[in-house]
């Protein structure tokens, strides 16, 4: 593909969010509620849309084609089962968040876990967690992207160049009107995303397999058996499974449907496109395995099919894949910017105004996009491990969030031990790359986690306002939900 | 936790099972379309529509809308 080619599809992708971002900070109001939750007042599609952007990232044209490209079948389970789990765990979850959002006044997750256990430290222990969960995360994302456009272009746009036009782009969408620019932007990506599989689906069916990829597959059984073994299937989903609750940048997004339908259509809506999404992206990775067999490195199985599609179409689809690695990453730093504002410097700093906090959190986009930029562009190994840590590790707040919303035996100290005691086990077995008895260090983690949590909450005292806590929360779901 | 929200729990744990132990056990050695890619397509269409069913009982009072 031409530079010039995919420098001007950049060019048209970038003008196209700047004119929705710019659309967006007309209606910008005033405070934190406002910025980083739209003043919860976001409609069905939009919050749909900008729920699946932000969890669907490059990883899924890139990582999971890869993954089916090399172990066949059994990424399709992993990536179900964690979509299943998500709509399971949204059922249950999305009315508390978004109800306690609206009676406690809430900006991050971590602030409901503050609120709840009646402790900032809490709070402020989540924070941090996901804050260096989280930016590895994020850099991988430019990563991608940087990757991505070197490949394309024939080393035409070096690596470097490709992580700083993301990290513009990602800079202008999350900074210009907070997450009414996100999700606008979200949405665009979103619809961008799925349209260009689509189409791309279309011309492997319709040119490159045209007796159809049912009869190419029966070449390729091997693709269609279950390879995995059962501890990779636990290591790799368990930590995903539990993305809905752990993961902040699509947690805080609960709070932001306007109304109970529209938290419903949010539900349904990421729902639909999960699903569809999943499906077109572990059959290009049968395709692909087909057609272009024995590539050394499976990750390159998307940028090998793009190479026999033509030109335009593989510009929409590199572009889908970098929107879907740019929607992934400004969420995660306008949750990460909210965080750091409202759970760590609100704990220490707890009299500033929320004029001064919403400064400090705006001061922290470009801040935490730079940092990114600069942990991608060393390139470490390291970066790697910490990236597939990082769910893993974010995981470690799981019986911290269970316990608020359903024991109220739980207590400050138990959720500030299990977090530091799982995620210091976690990164322990990771960068030492241990796994006891064939599992992985997450199964461990959350082992070591939850017995702490249990262990540390019943030698101590619950907050004394845990009544409260709950009766209030019920009370408001009865009247909002009607269950 | 409400009734129907008990049932989705006791719903969602024979989900995890069955989606485990079919695919690791019965279908493990199928290399056909109709094996594991067709059951995991099914059995996760089956949560999401169950999803809707459990969802249709919250009612709406509506809200104001500034980002649609």
């Amino acid at each position: 593909m031409s530079p010039p080619m995919i420098i001007a599809g950049i060019v048209v992708w970038f003008t196209a969010g700047s004119l929705l971002s710019w659309h967006a900070r007309k209606n910008l109001g005033e405070g934190m509620i406002e910025y980083f939750l739209a003043d919860r007042k976001v409609g069905g599609f939009i919050s749909a849309m900008t729920y699946s952007a932000t969890t669907y990232s490059a990883f899924m044209m890139v990582g999971l084609v890869g993954l089916t490209y090399s172990s066949g079948i059994g990424s399709l389970g992993f990536e179900m089962t964690y979509l299943a789990a998500t709509v399971i765990l949204m059922v249950i979850f999305a009315p508390r968040y978004w109800a306690a959002g609206r009676i406690f006044r809430l900006v991050t997750p971590s602030e409901l876990l503050a609120r709840r256990y009646g402790s900032p430290m809490a709070g402020a222990v989540s924070a941090v967690l996901c804050l260096v969960m989280l930016v590895p995360y994020a850099s991988v994302q430019l990563m991608g992207i940087g990757y991505l456009l070197e490949v394309l272009s024939g080393g035409a746009i070096p690596f470097t160049v490709g992580m700083l036009i993301a990290a513009g782009v990602s800079f202008v969408f999350s900074w210009w009107a907070g997450l009414r620019s996100v999700a606008l932007t979200d949405a665009l990506q979103a619809v961008v995303m799925l349209v260009a599989s689509l189409l791309l689906l279309g011309f492997i069916t319709l040119a490159l397999f045209p007796g159809g990829l049912p009869e190419a597959l029966g070449s390729r059984q091997d693709l269609l058996k279950v390879s995995w073994t059962f501890p990779m299937f636990l290591g790799l989903t368990l930590p995903w499974a539990f993305f809905a609750v752990t993961n902040p940048q699509v947690v805080q997004r609960l709070y932001i449907p306007s109304s109970v339908k529209n938290l419903r259509k949010m539900i349904l809506g990421f729902s639909a496109f999960g699903f569809v999404y999943t499906v077109l992206c572990v059959v290009f990775g049968l395709a692909a395995a087909v057609k272009i067999p024995g590539l050394e490195k499976a990750d390159n199985a998307m940028a090998m099919l793009l190479s026999s599609v033509p030109s335009p179409l593989a510009l929409v689809v590199s572009l889908s894949i970098t929107a879907a690695a740019v929607s992934t990453m400004n969420s995660i730093i306008l949750t990460l910017s909210s965080m750091f504002g409202r759970d760590v410097v609100r704990t220490f700093l707890p009299d500033i105004s929320e004029r001064t906090e919403l400064g400090i959190c705006r001061l922290l986009i470009p801040v935490i996009t730079v940092v990114c930029f600069f942990f991608a562009r060393m390139q470490l190994g390291l970066i790697a491990v910490l990236s597939s840590m990082a769910s893993g590790g974010l995981l470690m707040q799981l019986p911290t969030i269970l316990g608020a919303f359903f024991w109220k035996k739980a207590t400050a100290a138990g959720a500030v031990s299990s977090m530091i005691a799982g995620g210091l086990a976690v990164c322990f077995m990771y960068v030492q790359g241990l796994k006891p008895l064939g599992h992985w260090p997450p199964v461990w983690g959350i082992l070591v986690s939850g017995t702490v949590f249990i262990a540390v909450s019943l030698a101590t005292r619950p907050p004394i306002d845990t009544e409260d806590f709950f009766s209030s929360l019920e009370g408001y779901i009865r009247d909002s939900f009607g269950s | 936790m409400t009734q129907r929200e008990k049932t989705w729990v006791l719903f969602s744990t024979l989900y995890g099972i069955v989606n485990v132990v079919v695919p690791f056990t019965l279908l493990r050695n199928v290399g056909t379309l109709a094996g594991a890619f067709l059951f995991w397509n099914l059995i996760t269409a089956a949560v999401v529509l169950a999803g809707v069913w459990i969802t249709s009982g919250w009612k709406d009072r509506g809200g104001e809308e500034t980002l649609r």
